[in-house]
This record gives C-alpha cells, sequence and structure tokens, in this order.
C-alpha cells in the first residue's frame, strides 16, 4: 500500500496555484497583500501510449506526426501549450485570460487480414476526445502596491 | 563429432542440399525441354500441382552449374541465379499482391498468396545463410522517411528479416552452444542502429525486451546511449536495449543483481538523461532501491524527466506498484493525466479500486481527479462506472468535472447529457471560470453523437455560465459544427 507524503496541487497541476493567486486577486485588495506569482509558459507535450507494430502508418494533426518509425499509439495525450503560475520575487500576480483543452487521441491498427508481410494494416484516428483544461495566464502588477 | 554436433542452421543446409541432388536430373530434364522449347517457340504453360512454378525451379536451380544442352541451335539461357534484391522485391509484391486480394474481399485469394509469401520467405532465409546482414545493409541504405509505397514495401520485409535472423541464430545458439554467430550478428544491429530513424525502430524490435543482448554487447549498448545523449539515437531506444541488457545480464548469470543496482546507482545521478531514465527504471522495478530512486528524482526536481520516469513506470511495474510510484512522485510531478491513462488501459479494475480507496477515505482530492482520469478515459465499463460515482459522490468540484470528461467522452448520449446539465448547475464546480471552460470542452464529445438538439439545448446552458473568451468561442464553434446554419441564436441566454 502506497504511503503519500502530501496532498498533491490541486486541479493541473501548478493549476493550483493558478486558482490561489485568482483568488488572491480578488482578496489581495482588500488585504493589501500580493501572491507574487508570475505566469510562465508551458510547451505543448505529446505523450504516447502503448504501441503497436502497423505498417501503414501515416498521420499528422495538432502536432501528432505518426510514421513506421513512431509506430501506432492506442491514444496519445495532448498538453496544449498553456501557462503555469511560479512564485516570484517582484509584486506580481496572474490572471486568466482564456483556456485550452487537453485532448486524448485514440487511433487503431486496422488490420483487414492477417498478414505475414502486414501490408494492407493502417494506423487510423477513432476518436479525439477533450478530457481536461489548461489555463492562459497573464501576469499583472499587484493593484496594491 | 563434428557431424554428430551439426547445428540447425548446417543441417537446414544439409537438405537443401540434399534436395539439390534429388532433383538434378529433373533439373536437366526441364533444361533439355526448355532447349527444345527455344526451338519452337510457344507460350509457356500455366504451372499446376504437377509441375511448378518456373520461379520456383529457378529457386531450386540457384545453384547449379550452367550445363548447355547440345541438341538446340543457340545455347539455352539458364534460369539466372536469383540475388538477394530479386527476391525481396518478389516478397514486396506477394505482400502488395496478398493485401489487394484482401482489400477486395478475395479471402481465399489473400490467404493462398500470404502462405505463398511465408514460403517464399523461407527460401529466401535458407537460400542466404547472411540474409541478416543482408537485409541490415538494405536498411542502413533506405531512405529514412519512405514515402513511396514500395521503399516502405522493401522496408517491411527487410526488417522482417533481421528479426527472424535474429530469432534463427539465437536458436541456433541454444541448439549448439555456441553464440559467436549470434553475437556478432546482434553487434552489427547495434553498429547499425544509429544509421537512420527506421534502423533504431528495427533494432529495439529484434532486440529489446529479447534475450540476445549480453555482456559481449555492453560497451556498444553504452555506445548507443551516450549517442542518445546527443540526439543521434532515440532515447526512447538506447533506454529499452540498457535495460534490456542489464535484465539478461542478471538472468543469465553475467552479472548479479546487486552489482547492476550499483551501476544504476552510479548512473541515476548523472548527466545522461537516457542513462539516468534507465537507471531511474531499473532502480524503480526493485522495491529494495525505489526509495533511493524516488529521493534522486525529488531532491533534483526535473520535472519533465520525473514525468518520463512516470510514464515509464506506468509501463513496467505492476500498475499497484505503478500507482504508489505515482504517489511518491507526486509532489514532484504535479498532474499526470497520460501515466494515468497508462495504468487505466492496463487494469482499470486496479485504478478503480485506488480511487474508491481514495473516495472512501475522502482524501488527497487532486489525486482522485488523476484516477479518475486514467480510468475514466480508458473506456471500459468499469471507467463509466467510477466516472457515474465521482459525479455523484465526490465531495471535489475538480473529481467532478471530470467525471464529466469521461462521461461525455464515453457514454451513452443521454447520460452524457445529464452529466453536463448536471455540472451545469452544480455551483461549487462552476464558480471557478476555468472549469466552466472546461464543461464547454466536455460539450466538444457529445458532437460525435450528431444529435443536434441535445447539443442546442447543452450549449444554451453553459451559455449563461461565467466562461471566458476561450470558453465562449469554443461553444460558437461547436454550435457552427452541430447545428444547421451554425444555429441562429447565440448561446448566452439565461438558466
Amino acid at each position: 500500500m502506497p504511503t503519500f507524503h502530501r496532498v498533491l496541487p490541486p486541479f493541473f497541476g501548478a493549476i493550483a496555484a493558478c486558482l490561489a493567486a485568482s483568488l488572491a486577486i480578488v482578496a489581495a485588495p482588500a488585504q493589501g497583500d500580493c501572491p507574487r506569482a508570475m505566469a510562465v509558459r508551458v510547451p505543448q507535450v505529446i505523450q504516447y501510449g502503448a504501441v503497436v507494430a502497423c505498417s501503414g502508418v501515416t498521420y499528422q494533426t495538432g502536432g501528432i506526426s505518426l510514421s513506421t518509425t513512431t509506430g501506432c499509439p492506442l491514444f496519445a495525450t495532448i498538453v496544449p501549450e498553456h501557462d503555469d503560475v511560479h512564485p516570484t520575487d517582484k509584486r506580481t500576480e496572474v490572471v486568466q485570460t482564456g483556456s485550452r483543452p487537453g485532448v486524448i487521441a485514440y487511433f487503431a491498427c486496422e488490420t483487414s487480414y492477417l498478414l505475414f508481410i502486414p501490408w494492407n494494416s493502417r494506423c487510423r484516428l477513432q476518436q479525439e476526445s477533450p478530457y481536461g483544461v489548461y489555463p492562459l495566464l497573464i501576469t499583472v502588477a499587484c493593484r496594491n502596491p | 563429432m563434428a557431424t554428430s554436433m551439426k547445428t540447425p542452421a548446417q543441417i537446414r543446409q544439409g537438405r537443401a542440399a540434399l534436395l539439390f541432388a534429388a532433383l538434378l536430373p529433373l533439373l536437366a530434364l526441364v533444361g533439355a525441354l526448355a532447349a527444345v522449347k527455344i526451338a519452337a517457340p510457344a507460350a509457356p504453360p500455366a504451372p499446376t500441382a504437377e509441375s511448378p512454378p518456373t520461379a520456383m525451379v529457378a529457386t531450386l536451380a540457384l545453384p547449379a552449374p550452367a550445363t548447355p544442352p547440345r541438341v538446340a541451335a543457340e545455347p539455352p539461357v539458364a534460369a539466372p541465379a536469383r540475388t538477394f534484391d530479386d527476391r525481396i522485391d518478389e516478397l514486396v509484391a506477394l505482400g502488395r499482391r496478398t493485401a489487394e486480394r484482401a482489400q477486395d474481399d478475395d479471402h481465399d485469394g489473400a490467404a493462398a498468396s500470404d502462405r505463398e509469401a511465408r514460403a517464399r520467405f523461407d527460401e529466401l532465409m535458407a537460400a542466404f545463410a547472411d540474409a541478416g546482414e543482408r537485409a541490415l545493409r538494405g536498411l542502413v541504405a533506405a531512405i529514412d522517411a519512405p514515402v513511396d509505397g514500395f521503399v516502405q514495401g522493401r522496408e517491411l520485409v527487410l526488417q522482417l528479416v533481421v528479426v527472424t535472423a535474429c530469432a534463427r541464430r539465437a536458436a541456433d545458439a541454444d541448439a549448439s552452444g555456441d553464440r559467436s554467430p549470434i553475437d556478432r550478428f546482434v553487434h552489427d544491429v547495434l553498429a547499425a542502429i544509429p544509421a537512420n530513424a527506421a534502423m533504431a525502430v528495427v533494432g529495439e524490435r529484434a532486440l529489446a525486451r529479447q534475450p540476445h543482448l549480453r555482456l559481449a554487447h555492453e560497451t556498444a549498448v553504452l555506445r548507443l546511449v551516450e549517442l542518445a545523449g546527443a540526439g543521434a539515437v532515440p532515447q526512447a531506444t538506447a533506454t529499452a536495449l540498457l535495460l534490456t541488457l542489464w535484465d539478461n545480464l542478471q538472468r543469465f548469470g553475467e552479472r548479479s543483481s546487486a552489482a547492476l543496482a550499483a551501476l544504476a546507482l552510479a548512473l541515476v545521478d548523472g548527466a545522461d538523461p537516457s542513462q539516468r531514465l534507465a537507471a531511474c527504471r531499473h532502480l524503480l522495478r526493485d522495491p529494495r532501491y525505489r526509495a533511493i530512486a524516488l529521493a534522486s528524482l525529488q531532491t533534483r526536481g526535473d520535472r519533465a524527466f520525473v514525468a518520463d520516469v512516470a510514464t515509464a513506470v506506468a509501463q513496467d511495474l505492476p500498475v499497484d506498484d505503478a500507482l504508489g510510484v505515482l504517489a511518491e512522485l507526486g509532489p514532484t510531478l504535479g498532474r499526470a493525466p497520460h501515466a494515468y491513462l497508462v495504468c487505466g488501459h492496463r487494469d482499470p479494475d486496479v485504478v478503480a479500486d485506488a480511487y474508491r480507496r481514495l473516495l472512501a477515505d475522502d482524501v488527497q482530492p487532486d489525486r482522485r481527479a488523476d484516477l479518475v482520469a486514467g480510468v475514466g478515459m480508458a473506456r471500459t465499463a468499469t471507467g463509466l462506472d467510477v466516472a457515474r460515482t465521482a459525479l455523484a459522490h465526490d465531495p471535489s468540484p475538480a473529481v467532478r468535472l471530470q467525471a464529466v470528461f469521461a462521461l461525455t467522452a464515453n457514454a451513452d448520449l443521454e447520460t452524457a447529457l445529464a452529466a453536463l446539465l448536471q455540472a451545469a448547475d452544480d455551483a461549487a464546480l462552476t464558480a471557478d471560470p476555468l472549469r466552466c471552460d472546461g464543461l464547454a470542452y466536455a460539450l466538444q464529445n457529445l458532437e460525435r453523437h450528431g444529435d443536434a438538439d441535445a447539443i442546442d439545448r447543452a450549449t444554451r446552458r453553459l451559455g449563461a455560465l461565467s466562461l471566458s473568451a476561450s470558453g465562449r468561442a469554443a461553444l460558437a464553434a461547436i454550435r457552427e459544427r452541430a447545428l444547421p446554419g451554425g444555429g441562429a441564436s447565440a448561446p448566452g441566454g439565461g438558466r
């Protein structure tokens, strides 16, 4: 049974800090407090699930590029470019300006016939499903210096 | 002694020679008949069960010296010796023909063609003792990213030759006790891996998680790991080969587990990411060293590297153990939907049980969200069951939103729409604009049902929430795609 040292960061990783910062935006003026937070851009990350051999692998969209080299993954998780909240010494805070969805792309290697030379297998996109939401943030000066 | 200890390869060659000797008179007869036919040309007869196809005759005639018959005015053209490349081309053509027949629903024809491909492949492997080396040379010379189907087909067949050559030489080594042929060939494969991306795939397919890599290859594998650090070889390939090597060294008694652990411990804090990743994976697989590896990861705090380790752990370890390690990595890792998805695909029941335990204790809501993502998006009945439970009973709005994503993505339309509308009425969930945007993105999952009324109803309801500009744009785009005319009225009416 695993042991847990502490509660993980809230919703979608560093969004914990984002939410805290968002709350702070409301609370800060009244309390004269500043969260000293800044937005940091996080690049898109694509991770692939278990790969099956599939001869006809050709797929390109939204940064995913599959080939005979990559094989055919069961799924790919696409975390979009978004912003993370980092602490800073400066008197700044973050404001949410928008969001982007995280997406799971499901693939299947379709083989119409079990062939010794698997010529006609094709890695096909079956479904793209949003699975989460990531923030777009900007850094602004705290309103109460 | 030498004759009684023949290797399978020698036995195969001996059988081929015997077969050739037995058929020599027949071939001479065929040659004579051919000479007569040349004198009086006619359409060649179709091959029958009694008369094998000419290609087969040519195969058997390959080592035969030309014996020109004397009856013809001109010497007959002896069947040209088919080269390795000829045979590869033939297999490519067979593969293509089989696929075409299968696509035309000619299953009997495809099955026959497939059997012929297997037979011709066996002939190729028997005719060329160095088929593996020849295939390697062909792959190294191949274009890195073939776009032409023919080139791709050749590559497929050559890959098959390399993998088969590895397996056969390993079987020969097991039978004879002489590992030098397989060791040499594995060396050749390792040396070819940096040539191009396709070779890396072949090398990994032939060697990773196979018993071929041994102590004799340690230097070559470590060289590949070094090259991976410089970006010249895919890191996943180098890591997989190093892990396989270590597994084999331990499995075949070439190095003790303690010695391997010591090596991994020396590498785990090194600068080379491939070495570090392999060392981490090796240590994390052994409960005795898991805490040391975790401590190293937590001390270093390299989030991108920890994410790679998390994915590897989700793939390598039993799912229960993997979930434990992911929990330990949590503070350094943050959210890790991909790693949990890998676990959810491997064993949804274990992930579901882990979620239910945390829910019963009402602890770690953020880890619960990861678990619901992992099992809920895995498209299983268990995943839907967990998502329904989470939406109905989980006190965390973040977990409830995760359940909405799972239900909209994978449940029937009625359940999906009900989940979305229930969430839209959930004051705690919609108190955060980011989560409101999440509901707008989840609505996109309903589009696959093609029900315009459901989309219209949901977009109107979600339009009343505190969405960001991104969330509103997502709703508008969904209406544009799903409703006739893009939906005459914009969403955003009252509740």
